[in-house]
């Protein structure tokens, strides 16, 4: 039973962290599921980079850690199993509940990989109109934004560290409009700036102001520094393309 | 004319730029909604002769209130809503002539764009904590 309830609890947490879910939400979800499934008190602790949690049962306690490592996110699965923890009724029991973790764990993504490219490359000509592009920007933004997500795809089965994916698909996102130019001539700079648009860390900034809100300074902080670095990775890849460039005799 | 296709694009954005990180299908319609109102509010803002760190500060306010009563109307997390209101508010154009005019050595102008990204940024989170701030109140 108490392996269960732990197995059942981290599995969980590390899900919906993974997913993109705020800490509050999670440590929340946690708490509410494993009391109904029999725990009589949980603590939890839930941060980026790993989850606590404590249960008692028959007035002992029992606590197991997990280090939690990068996923991707997954707002569906967010709200899924948020849902999920509600709708379970009081006395479930913790394997049966894990079971439907899992079923939805192992969902087949929202998008298919299809439809996601098409998708990234919407955004990026839309980004691109909206700061001022016609249709030719609007062009070369989709292209430069399917190219970043290929790259940013590719070197993220390959386990390269998340910093440097970015740095990348800043890089891709100048040179594919760069070179772009010097077939199509048009804005280089709102190509660009609609390629990064889809690079750029939303999640991450909301989820650590609403987790310094909550009170989990430790996670707002950390996140906080995370959305920096990673702004800071991608206009570092831009900026590297674009001296390189001009050092190279090219015109921007 | 020229507001009505800018919001048009910004609905096309951000719904796009949510379906990325897999916002639920149901969701996406009010998630380019949530966007588009918040650029609008950061348009009118702007129109009204505000600068646009104050513009993207009620923007980002204006999404986390439009976000929590659709969370609650929908059921579902707000941060899907949320993560489309700001998008369209991010300074990306501004980080991007950041490094333009590093890459230039025009070190001045870099400077210039380089601190307004930092603006706008505490400016958004600012907003998003004026709205979460207000729901507890709301809530309480």
């Amino acid at each position: 039973m108490k392996d269960e309830l732990l197995r059942l609890g981290l599995s969980l947490g590390e899900a919906m962290m993974q997913a993109g879910a705020e800490v509050y939400r999670v440590e929340d979800t946690l708490a509410r599921l494993l009391q109904k499934t029999g725990a009589e008190e949980v603590q939890v602790i839930a941060t980026p980079t790993g989850i606590y949690l404590s249960v008692t049962l028959q007035g002992e306690v029992h606590t197991a850690v997990k280090r939690i490592g990068r996923g991707s996110i997954d707002l569906s699965k967010v709200c899924e199993l948020n849902a999920l923890s509600r709708s379970v009724g009081a006395g479930a029991y913790p394997s049966d509940v894990l079971r439907d973790v899992k079923t939805i764990l192992t969902r087949p993504p929202e998008y298919a990989k299809w439809q996601q490219s098409l998708l990234v490359a919407v955004a990026g000509g839309a980004f691109a109109l909206l700061f001022g592009g016609g249709v030719v920007e609007a062009f070369a933004g989709a292209v430069g934004a399917l190219l970043v997500q290929v790259i940013c795809a590719g070197l993220g089965t390959l386990g390269t560290n998340r910093f440097l994916v970015d740095f990348a698909g800043g890089g891709t996102a100048a040179l594919s409009a760069l070179l772009l130019n010097l077939a199509i001539s048009h804005k280089t700079d709102l190509a660009i700036i609609g390629a990064i648009m889809t690079l750029v860390p939303g999640l991450l900034l909301t989820n650590a102001i609403r987790d310094a809100l909550s009170g989990n300074l430790l996670s707002g902080t950390s996140r906080l520094l995370e959305a920096f670095f990673v702004s800071i990775s991608i206009a570092g890849g831009v900026g590297a393309v674009l001296s390189l460039w001009r050092s190279l005799g090219g015109l921007i | 004319m020229n507001t009505a296709y800018l919001l048009i694009t910004c609905f096309v954005a951000t719904s796009s730029f949510v379906m990325l990180f897999d916002a639920p299908r149901r969701a996406v319609v009010y998630c380019g909604i949530t966007g588009t109102l918040a650029y609008g509010g950061y348009l009118a803002a702007q129109g009204y002769g505000l600068s646009p760190v104050v513009a993207a500060f009620l923007g980002s306010t204006l999404t986390g209130a439009v976000s929590e009563y659709l969370a609650r109307r929908q059921r579902m997390p707000a941060i899907v809503f949320i993560t489309a209101g700001i998008i369209p508010l991010v300074p990306g154009a501004s980080a991007y002539y950041a490094m333009y005019y590093f890459s230039l050595g025009a070190y001045q102008q870099a400077i210039l764009y380089a601190s307004m990204v930092l603006y706008i940024a505490s400016a958004i989170s600012a907003g998003l904590a004026v709205g979460a701030v207000l729901r507890r109140r709301v809530r309480a």
